[in-house]
């Protein structure tokens, strides 16, 4: 009889593993929220800022533009007078809606766009009290109308414009959607402008898209965001103009990939790893000319050696003896140039490089990828193996905040700087003179080292 | 076993085929040629190795093998003609190169798979025969024998009509002026969801007017991938006699092959069976990486799965073992951690071969995405200071995710492997090896063969 109790337990205890078990065999974590994207860090209150001055959004259907001229009243505007200064709107740029035909008004040319939130990574109200959360935008119409926006092909919030050829701003409160629920996320806002008269399509801008999480004064926070904008512009560094590139919004995440070693690695202290084993050395030589050229003070430029004393260079030995060199020399930052060879072998080179990059990163030490520049002597079918590495490593690790050195613009004004089919001397300078400024950037914007 | 139901054996050469008496093809069912494997006599006939076909046929491109193929090519040290070495990374189907051609298009796309990156996947819901062929110059292959090679899966169920020869498969076909046919197949069977290498050769004969390589699904419903195509004429001229290895740092043995010509004497050892993996590329690949300084029959066993207790001691009475740190060996030298402390410890012991040991424990968790880089890229420390690597991997049943990792470094890498599986084979393998790279990447005479010569040897092993 005392056995009973035993058994009893024993069986609930079976029950209680197997149920264990179960649970084990098909694990369920729970969804992990996205993290909220903001524009702004330091404005938690802005969630999305488009003023279109970039040239390129996330809206379609219409198209970026000019913004038209306003007329200051009681100043005359001479006929062929360019658009004076920016208009109400703020900015030089708007985005123009594009004509659409109405399936239930046959007889009128509708004008539209269509914002991907989604798209621009914006989760609303994803949370958030829909009555906190605000649309407000400018727009400007030929014509009268009525400009309806249309949130996920279920809500609906209509604004008459009756004002013609001016900058009317425009605000639109989530809460105005009823049935809208905070946890819900919108993925998409469609602008559609109908003419009240006439049949013809008629020009409507929107310009200054600002959404909101619990501002009171509008307007402010417009002047706030465009000051954050304009900001971030003159930080930002991009191949074309200036030979490398920077991308402000994204240190956070460079930052963040580095944080739990960064603190053991040497400051002011480079590593260099050339595109073949010969040209390491003249590429830390160029660089250390180019540093004190560009007054860089203090930094060592070191050129990757094996332990065998042998030279280092290419993407194989930046494969194989990277690990070994970072942990050796524990400099702050790596460059890493992987030459036309690495980039035109059979395989994934783009794959190595992510490798290698990885690498570097947990090491804690800040790689600086010197892409093989495209100049103007390269056969075509060599070019466009290169173009692809070029645009592979791009696409993977500028969004994740990595600093690329891209000199050919600064190449392709210069004699022909092959030899060998690697960068000559003038083209290890080129890339010297871009990758030092890179540095010199990344040590103001990156480090916050001010000076 | 040989299929006989509906087709005659027939030889042709050293070749044994299967005519398909409907169809007038010559089929070998397994695709063997050398060795007399295929007798239909009933006896055994042992799966191949995919793996080993993929190291004995050639190259897959990569950092390393684009290296190697251009040694190769360059010394002609035995080296197969590549005509095609296709990885899909880049293929766009609606943009084929010329003599390249699609059927039934729409079942065919570039799709990612998380191993292999861009693969060509074929699916197709039966009774058609969605295809990528590749006409290969006739010119060049007739009168000679090509081998294709090919990775493919088939994740799903299908049901295979042996008879009609309807599999999702990778075929070999020559036409004659008169248009018949003949060729052979090499087929991915149903719910194969790990990559396994089809491979399958055939002797062009000197009429062949037209010559393909395809892969397709033949009337089956059937989803099935394919990735790193490649085709080659085999039988190249053996190359010339050179003057003997000025590395090996004593004067060469009396009548030792020299390292090129013996590279491409090398046998071939499968995993399956051997227990090994060698060949004559692996023992090209190997010997354009020597460079002179390493102790003469001196070898290291480092890794996370060292030290191993069989090659401890003394087993390999002619090699010398150097000695291994903690830095090297056991939990340290996990491959994160052993790319940090094998530059140095290669370029300060200077030993010939380096066996790198996987470990059997399962342990620590794998990166899928860096696993077989880490790997690759320690055989590939071994050879940039003029070590041979040899990967050993652990069992399938210890630790099965590792050994593919492994294997897959290893042929990224062209490097010798060695198997783990049943410990008391361990020193043997080892000796095997060892004795494999003295002769045919060395080109050494071992100290047996030299005894055996002067008369004062063992008789044969």
């Amino acid at each position: 009889m005392p056995l009973r109790p035993f058994f009893f337990l024993c069986f609930l205890m079976l029950c209680g593993c197997a149920l264990g078990a179960a649970a084990g065999d098909a694990p369920q974590a729970p969804a992990v929220p996205e993290k909220p994207h903001f524009p702004f860090p330091e404005f938690p209150a802005i969630l999305y800022f488009e003023d279109f001055e970039g040239g390129e959004s996330v809206l379609s259907v219409g198209k970026v533009e000019d913004a038209p001229a306003v007329p200051t009243a009681g100043t005359p505007v001479a006929p062929v007078a360019p658009p004076p200064g920016p208009p109400a709107a703020g900015g030089g740029k708007a985005y123009l809606l594009g004509s659409v035909s109405l399936t239930n008004m046959p007889d009128k040319t509708g004008s539209a766009a269509k914002l991907s939130l989604a798209q621009a990574k914006v989760r609303v109200p994803g949370g958030n009290r829909t009555n906190q959360i605000i649309l407000h935008f400018a727009a400007y119409a030929e014509d009268p109308g009525d400009l309806q926006l249309t949130f996920d092909s279920k809500f609906n919030v209509r604004n008459p414009i009756s004002a013609t050829k001016k900058w009317i701003p425009l605000t639109v409160p989530f809460s105005e959607m009823i049935k809208l629920q905070p946890a819900d996320v919108i993925s998409e806002i469609q602008f559609l402008f109908v003419p009240r008269t006439g049949k013809a399509y008629v020009k409507v801008y929107i310009d200054d898209i600002l959404i909101t999480n619990g501002v009171s004064k509008p307007a402010e926070t417009l002047v706030l965001a465009r000051a954050a904008r304009k900001r971030i512009k003159d930080i930002e560094r991009t191949a074309a103009k200036d030979g490398f590139t920077f991308v402000p919004q994204n240190q956070e995440l460079l930052r963040a990939a580095i944080a739990g070693r960064a603190h053991i690695n040497k400051a002011k202290s480079v590593l260099v790893v050339g595109p073949c084993p010969p040209n390491t050395a003249t590429l830390a030589k160029a660089l250390t000319a180019a540093a004190a050229k560009a007054k860089l003070d203090g930094y060592t430029f070191t050129a990757a050696e094996a332990p065998d004393k042998s030279a280092v260079g290419g993407l194989d030995d930046m494969r194989r003896l990277l690990k070994h060199l970072l942990q050796k020399t524990l400099p702050q930052f790596v460059l890493l140039a992987p030459g036309y060879a690495d980039a035109k072998c059979a395989g994934v080179p783009a794959e190595s490089m992510r490798v290698v990059i990885e690498r570097a990163l947990a090491a804690g030490c800040i790689p600086l990828v010197s892409l093989p520049p495209l100049v103007k002597d390269l056969p075509q079918g060599d070019k466009t193996k290169i173009e692809g590495f070029v645009n592979a490593v791009s696409n993977a690790w500028l969004p994740k905040g990595i600093t690329l050195v891209e000199a050919s613009s600064v190449l392709n004004n210069g004699p022909a700087p092959l030899q060998d089919g690697e960068l000559n001397q003038a083209g290890l300078e080129g890339v010297a003179n871009v990758g030092v400024a890179a540095i010199k950037h990344l040590e103001m914007h990156l480090l916050l080292i001010r000076k | 076993m040989c299929l006989k139901r509906r087709n005659k054996l027939v030889a042709k050469g050293n070749l044994l085929y299967h005519r398909v008496e409907n169809k007038g093809a010559n089929l070998c069912r397994r695709g063997r040629r050398d060795e007399a494997v295929c007798t239909g006599r009933g006896q055994m006939c042992l799966p191949r190795s995919s793996w080993v076909r993929a190291v004995r046929r050639g190259v897959r491109p990569g950092p390393n093998a684009c290296a190697v193929l251009c040694v190769l090519l360059a010394s002609a040290a035995g080296a197969n003609e590549v005509l095609v070495s296709e990885d899909f990374e880049k293929l766009d189907l609606s943009k084929l190169p010329e003599g390249w051609s699609v059927d039934q298009g729409g079942d065919l796309s570039i799709v990612s798979d998380p191993a292999k990156g861009k693969v060509l996947r074929i699916f197709h819901k039966g009774n058609g025969c969605p295809a990528l062929v590749v006409k290969l110059d006739a010119a060049k292959v007739r009168g000679r024998t090509i081998r294709a090679t090919v990775w493919g899966k088939c994740p799903g169920a299908y049901t295979p009509l042996p008879d009609q020869k309807g599999w999702p498969q990778l075929l070999l076909m020559c036409f004659d002026k008169a248009g018949a046919g003949n060729g052979m197949i090499g087929y991915v069977p149903p719910n194969t969801t790990d990559w396994r290498q089809l491979s399958t050769s055939h002797a062009v004969p000197a009429d062949a007017q037209t010559v393909t390589v395809s892969l397709r699904i033949l009337l089956v419903t059937a989803d099935a991938y394919f990735d790193g195509l490649q085709v080659e004429v085999e039988g190249a001229p053996v190359p010339q006699p050179q003057p003997a290895s000025p590395f090996s740092g004593q004067p060469a043995a009396a009548t030792p092959l020299p390292p090129t010509a013996a590279a491409a004497n090398a046998p071939t050892k499968m995993l399956e069976g051997d227990g090994i993996i060698f060949s004559p590329v692996i023992a090209s690949a190997m010997h354009s990486f020597r460079k002179p300084g390493a102790t003469e029959r001196s070898f290291a066993v480092v890794g996370p799965g060292a030290p191993v207790k069989d090659l401890e001691g003394k087993p390999l009475e002619t090699w010398t073992r150097v000695a291994s740190g903690k830095d090297v060996t056991g939990i340290q030298a996990m491959p994160e951690g052993l790319l940090l402390s094998l530059p140095v410890f290669v370029t300060g012991n200077k030993p010939e071969v380096v066996i790198i040991v996987g470990e059997t424990a399962t342990g620590r968790k794998l990166s899928l995405a860096n696993e077989r880089f880490d790997w690759e890229d320690l055989a590939g420390i071994c050879l940039r200071f003029g070590a041979v690597p040899v990967l050993a991997v652990p069992s399938q049943a210890a630790n099965n995710d590792l050994r593919q990792a492994m294997l897959e470094s290893a042929r990224l890498a062209n490097c010798p492997v060695m198997d783990l599986t049943m410990p008391g084979l361990v020193a043997r393998r080892a000796r095997q090896v060892l004795d494999l790279l003295e002769k045919h990447v060395f080109g050494r005479e071992t100290p047996e063969t030299a005894a055996k010569r002067a008369g004062t040897g063992p008789a044969d092993e």
